[in-house]
């Protein structure tokens, strides 16, 4: 559905050229839910305005929507184009002078369809994001979330085939962000709808996307299946957003502040377990200490669900012989299970 | 008439005809400078706007062009204006006296003034709502147009506003070469003949002038802010 091959944008700043986005290429299938996330400044925003070609990427860069190749098109051909790929904004970008109608009516006009046919649509799209009673509201009359939603109708109303996020959930409050996924979610199963999220929350990724791609200072880090980057992530940076939502990562917080707190004596050893697998069922942590007759102190558990399935791991304080903590550590990791050993006494 | 009207301003009684006149003269020229400096500088906003450098279509040659050009006839003094365009008055209205030959003087010192006010309402408008507009397909004229304008009206009728109160200023003073209207009326009568009575009555006329532009632009400005 949309493919970026190589996508370049510099640009000169105080005579210093900077690389917005440096060679990146991604590939996005029909009616998938795409998360790119980075911190500020990765280059996130510039990338998901080369898409619909706000921001136009350096020669050399493809962009290809629905089989048309944006960047050889025309300013007339680029605009019709446009009306494939819908756009929502951190700051909803709502006219202020135009009822929540005209709002969404706005895309409509001058397209030669009648005014009852705009209206209707209009009220259409109204009900589906459940405005339709807000329809001579002017946006200043809104809150944050409901905003958002008549820009998620006003999107949608020339019925493209790709909506782009950009931080649309940035300046919500949890809970209202939570009712904005679920809409996208409804809408990307309703109307086979491709959706592509920009964020730096790893809490919508995890949520809604079924793909991620994980930005760093304009360079493509990773990407792959949501599970799969999460479960194993290999670069520093996702890594980064992975501990960001995890509770495990909190005890590296614990040994570098105030390593005091976790005293172990001769013989511990403290360890975090990291489940890896879509399906762990088996309770591994009666097991081993059956097995290899150890005890397991546990600090921290924690599990997350990550596009549907589990993944999560335990922090605790491995006791018993040598031998028997090693060979449990063995059996760990034919199970699937990422052993990191964080202190040794 | 009362009695005590013709005792406190006895110059303005015996001349009301020539204060119509006056008055007329005025709004005439108010007029027709007024609605050709507002669509000048309505387009030269638009214009400084729409090719500054991160404007919509950057145009660096126009953008310094045109800002050069307002920033040289605002620097002149409108009295010095006056004297100074009296042969492209000629050329252009045929005249240089009289409320025709004001008018070209009297838009070339408005439209200087309003392309920077206009800009300076239209800067208001969120960049994010030219790139939603954008996202939609608008195209140049579709943000001109239905983004820039039309997002900006309360301001655009402020600075208007503004502008129409500046515009009587000027017309009084093109009134000094031989416009005619309040400021003429004022200066012959009032000042050069020392009937004060003239001058304080044409300074109530033109407050109640701008008293009524300003309440008229409220009453839009009213209506169009949400």
């Amino acid at each position: 559905m949309i493919k970026l091959q190589h996508i370049r944008k510099t640009y000169l700043k105080e005579n210093q050229l900077i690389h917005a986005v440096n060679d990146v290429s991604i590939n996005i299938s029909k009616g998938e839910i795409f998360g790119i996330i980075g911190f500020s400044g990765a280059g996130k925003s510039t990338l998901v305005r080369c898409i619909n070609l706000l921001e136009r990427p350096d020669p050399g860069s493809r962009v290809i929507v629905n089989g048309v190749d944006l960047t050889a098109l025309s300013g007339r051909q680029l605009r019709a184009a446009r009306s494939e790929i819908g756009m929502i904004f951190q700051h909803f970008n709502l006219m202020p002078s135009r009822t929540v109608l005209d709002n969404v009516i706005f895309p409509l006009k001058y397209r030669g369809i009648s005014k009852e046919e705009q209206i209707a649509t209009a009220k259409k799209l109204l009900e589906l994001v459940d405005l339709k009673d807000r329809t001579s509201s002017y946006p200043s009359e809104l809150s944050g979330g409901q905003k958002q939603r008549v820009a998620i109708a006003r999107a949608l109303a020339v019925n493209p085939k790709v909506l782009l996020c950009d931080e649309a959930t940035s300046a919500l409050d949890p809970q209202t962000t939570q009712e904005i996924l679920d809409l996208l979610k409804s809408l990307n199963k309703k109307l086979g709808l491709t959706i592509v999220i920009i964020t730096h929350e790893m809490a919508v990724v995890k949520d809604i996307c079924s793909k991620v791609a994980i930005l760093e200072r304009g360079n493509l880090v990773e990407q792959g299946n949501i599970f799969e980057v999460f479960s194993n992530p290999k670069h520093s940076t996702t890594r980064r957003f992975v501990a960001a939502a995890s509770n495990l990562s909190k005890v590296d917080q614990i040994l570098k502040l105030h390593p005091e707190v976790i005293n172990l004596t001769k013989g511990q050893l403290l360890v975090r377990l990291s489940y890896l697998d879509r399906g762990v069922s088996e309770p591994l942590i009666s097991s081993i200490s059956q097995k290899f007759s150890l005890v397991m102190n546990i600090l921290f558990a924690d599990i997350e669900l990550i596009n549907g399935a589990p993944i999560g791991g335990t922090v605790g304080i491995l006791d018993g012989t040598q031998e028997n903590i090693y060979a449990a550590i063995d059996y760990l990791r034919k199970k699937h299970v990422n052993v990191e050993t964080l202190k040794n006494a | 008439m009362p009695d005590f009207i013709i005792q406190l301003i006895p110059n303005v009684v015996n001349k009301t005809d020539e204060l119509w006149v006056s008055l007329w003269q005025t709004f005439v020229m108010l007029g027709i400078s007024g609605i050709i400096s507002f669509s000048l500088g309505l387009v030269f906003g638009v214009c400084l706007i729409v090719t500054k450098a991160d404007g919509v279509m950057p145009n660096f040659p126009v953008h310094r062009g045109l800002g050069l050009v307002i920033n040289l006839f605002r620097s002149i003094p409108f009295v010095i204006l006056l004297a100074a365009l009296i042969p492209l008055s000629r050329l252009v209205t045929g005249t240089a006296i009289g409320t025709t030959g004001a008018m070209v003087p009297l838009v070339f010192g408005t439209v200087p003034f309003f392309s920077r006010q206009v800009e300076t309402a239209l800067s208001s408008v969120d960049v994010g709502l030219i790139e939603a507009a954008q996202s939609m397909g608008c195209g140049l004229w579709g943000i001109i147009f239905r983004v820039l304008l039309k997002e900006s009206i309360p301001q655009l009728i402020r600075v208007t506003q503004i502008t129409s109160i500046s515009l009587i200023g000027l017309t009084a003073m093109a009134g000094a070469i031989g416009g005619g209207g309040l400021g003429d009326f004022a200066i012959r009568y009032g000042h050069q003949r020392g009937q004060t009575d003239v001058t304080y009555v044409t300074v109530l006329v033109i407050l109640v002038i701008v008293a009524l532009i300003q309440h008229l632009g409220n009453q839009i400005i009213k209506k169009n802010n949400h």
